[in-house]
């Protein structure tokens, strides 16, 4: 239900930047559309002896402009439908910071707390041995996503290996460090948010040093982020999770709440105590007199009902799709700019790149020199949105959305010829 | 006058919590493929992830069924927060999030009641230490219509890019 609005915007938006670019029709139809679908059933001997089967997916929305790439999810709500929208969503995410993927989104369509370790090792298995001459590190380049992680990662480069493929540790990103992980990769998302975050205050001429910022949702995106304002100079006043809000005018010790996060509060804000602090009530974040507002918790937060309730000058989106089209336009209105999520919080993406190039060099990269990089790659994303925004007069999110369509449909027809190729 | 049962708060919650806890740790040893109780209270003590997430998966489910059988209006059970990675997603600590069809304050009071004493059951049969057990689950009560409106929490149940579990329907 919520997924289908969220996918309508997302409609609604490449819809509004590829009219605005005047794309010739047949490219607007292949860019539009997914290269490969893949179904496939694949058999796992359960631990009781049965045989169970499980429907995945693969849907290679784009190789115009590199591999294709993209995570794999398993939950019960996976369906083709879905995972197409999530490769399309791919797509454009890495065109819009430039590094040279195409998208690309699977699934398997499971419970995966239903599955023990073992059989959840066979069923990732059996998706690589069906999906494996499909997959590689010049082909399609799957990560983590929604209930999959390093181990399952790991799984699928053995298995890889397994089968014959070379063995190579750029098939896969966001592996473990001892398999080829990159540096960084932890803080990557919300490094990328703060740096946008940061770039648009500059760009709007406001110094960072001492702006004010509320942060919703202190998990992986918004507790990095907040640390990383925070380090810039920034007051960040406000922050959230799902157990409170806080806030305190001085702003806070970043660091005090991260110790507190990851001992005492045991994965939660609740419980954080300082002087001059004080709890408000929760949705009552986004609607603070702050320069800068970071929705980092869920999608759909800002509507059209709280949107004109905002005061922020700035919001930079660290989640995927916290604010909704209606909300928009009223934000716009109110002269509030939005950096939308599509580059604001690709910094994961960006780094899952970098550890493929370091896979494919056989280097490894220190902190610094990934952080250094991430940040000169998301400031000159940033860079390239806000002033295709302001040559065409439009939004930064229909800027972002054009920026990189343009260059998916540049990329597609400069091989037009060799792309009918590619089905069949 | 008769009482409907769904306002009734139930006799003893702390045997509810200890049954769902119970059938829980022997979930998360078959599926973590632990030889002994031991075993697996070992690898908690270690903060194992995958001990972890499955028992507060079968924890979240046997709360969510025993509650849902004192009170109709819980319709669905979501478990928020065991780790997901996508490269631009967000996470959370772990949240049962029960779906309404309207909150009373009588399911709020067994809410409040489970979540004060889940801790200390964990602590007592998971041997949780005190940190780990203090916050191992929050219990929020969420209605249809926030749902709907993806107002608040009720975005996450229906979230395309951080879904919870779904660990437990009104058949």
């Amino acid at each position: 239900m919520a997924g289908t609005s969220l996918l309508d915007t997302v409609t609604s938006v490449f819809e509004q930047a590829a009219s605005k670019l005047n794309l010739d029709p047949g490219v607007r139809a292949l860019i539009g559309s997914p290269e490969r679908e893949i179904a496939v059933t694949i058999p796992v001997a359960m631990d009781d002896g049965g045989l169970a089967t499980f429907r995945g997916y693969r849907v290679q929305h784009s190789s115009a402009r590199g591999p294709y790439k993209g995570g794999i999810r398993y939950d019960t709500g996976v369906d083709l439908e879905e995972v197409r929208a999530l490769a399309a969503l791919m797509t454009w995410k890495c065109a819009v910071v430039d590094i040279p993927y195409g998208g690309a989104k699977g699934g398997i369509c499971c419970d995966p707390k239903a599955l023990s370790k073992r059989e959840l090792e066979r069923l990732t298995r059996g998706y690589v041995n069906m999906m494996d001459p499909l997959f590689g590190p010049q082909v399609d380049i799957p990560a983590p996503d929604v209930n999959t992680d390093e181990t399952v990662m790991s799984w699928i480069v053995d298995e890889r290996s397994e089968r014959g493929a070379l063995w190579s540790r750029a098939s896969v990103t966001g592996k473990p460090l001892v398999l080829g992980g990159s540096r960084g990769r932890r803080e990557a998302t919300g490094r990328g948010v703060a740096t946008a975050a940061l770039h648009a205050l500059r760009r709007l001429g406001m110094d960072p040093v001492g702006r004010t910022v509320a942060v919703q949702g202190f998990g992986k995106v918004g507790s990095w982020a907040a640390k990383f304002l925070h380090d810039a100079g920034c007051k960040v006043v406000a922050v959230s999770d799902v157990s409170c809000a806080l806030f305190r005018e001085e702003g806070f010790d970043v660091s005090l709440l991260t110790e507190h996060v990851s001992g005492a509060g045991a994965g939660l804000l609740q419980g954080y105590e300082c002087e001059g602090m004080c709890e408000i009530p929760r949705a009552d974040i986004l609607t603070l007199d702050v320069d800068v507002l970071v929705p980092a918790a869920l999608e759909g937060q800002i509507t059209a009902d709280n949107a004109g309730a905002v005061k922020a000058r700035i919001i930079v989106e660290g989640a995927n799709g916290p604010t909704e089209f209606a909300a928009d336009e009223i934000l716009a209105g109110h002269g509030i700019t939005v950096v939308p999520d599509i580059v604001a919080n690709a910094g994961g993406v960006v780094v899952s790149y970098f550890e493929w190039v370091q896979n494919l060099q056989c280097l490894q990269w220190s902190m610094d020199d990934v952080m250094a990089r991430l940040d000169a790659l998301m400031t000159k994303a940033c860079d390239e949105v806000w002033n295709t925004a302001a040559r065409e007069g439009c939004s930064l999110r229909t800027a972002a959305y054009m920026l990189a369509i343009s260059r998916v449909a540049e990329a597609a027809a400069a091989r037009f010829s060799s792309i009918p190729r590619r089905g069949g | 006058m008769a009482i409907p049962l769904e306002n009734v708060v139930p006799v003893s919650v702390e045997d509810t919590v200890r049954d769902a806890v119970c059938k829980a740790m022997e979930y998360a040893r078959q599926k973590s493929g632990c030889a002994s109780g031991a075993a697996l209270q070992a690898r908690l003590a270690a903060r194992d992830e995958w001990a972890m997430g499955y028992l507060s998966y079968a924890v979240a489910g046997n709360i969510a069924a025993s509650v849902a059988a004192l009170d109709q209006r819980i319709q669905e059970a979501h478990l928020l927060g065991l780790e997901g990675g996508d490269e631009g997603a967000a996470s959370h600590p772990a949240v049962l999030i029960l779906t309404v069809t309207c909150r009373t304050a009588a399911l709020d009071s067994i809410v409040a009641r489970v979540t004060e004493i889940l801790p200390r059951v964990l602590g007592e049969i998971a041997g949780l230490d005190q940190e780990s057990s203090a916050c191992f689950m929050d219990v929020e009560v969420v209605e249809e219509a926030d749902v709907g409106m993806r107002k608040g929490l009720g975005a996450a149940v229906g979230s395309l890019w951080t879904p919870p579990l779904k660990v437990w329907a009104r058949k």
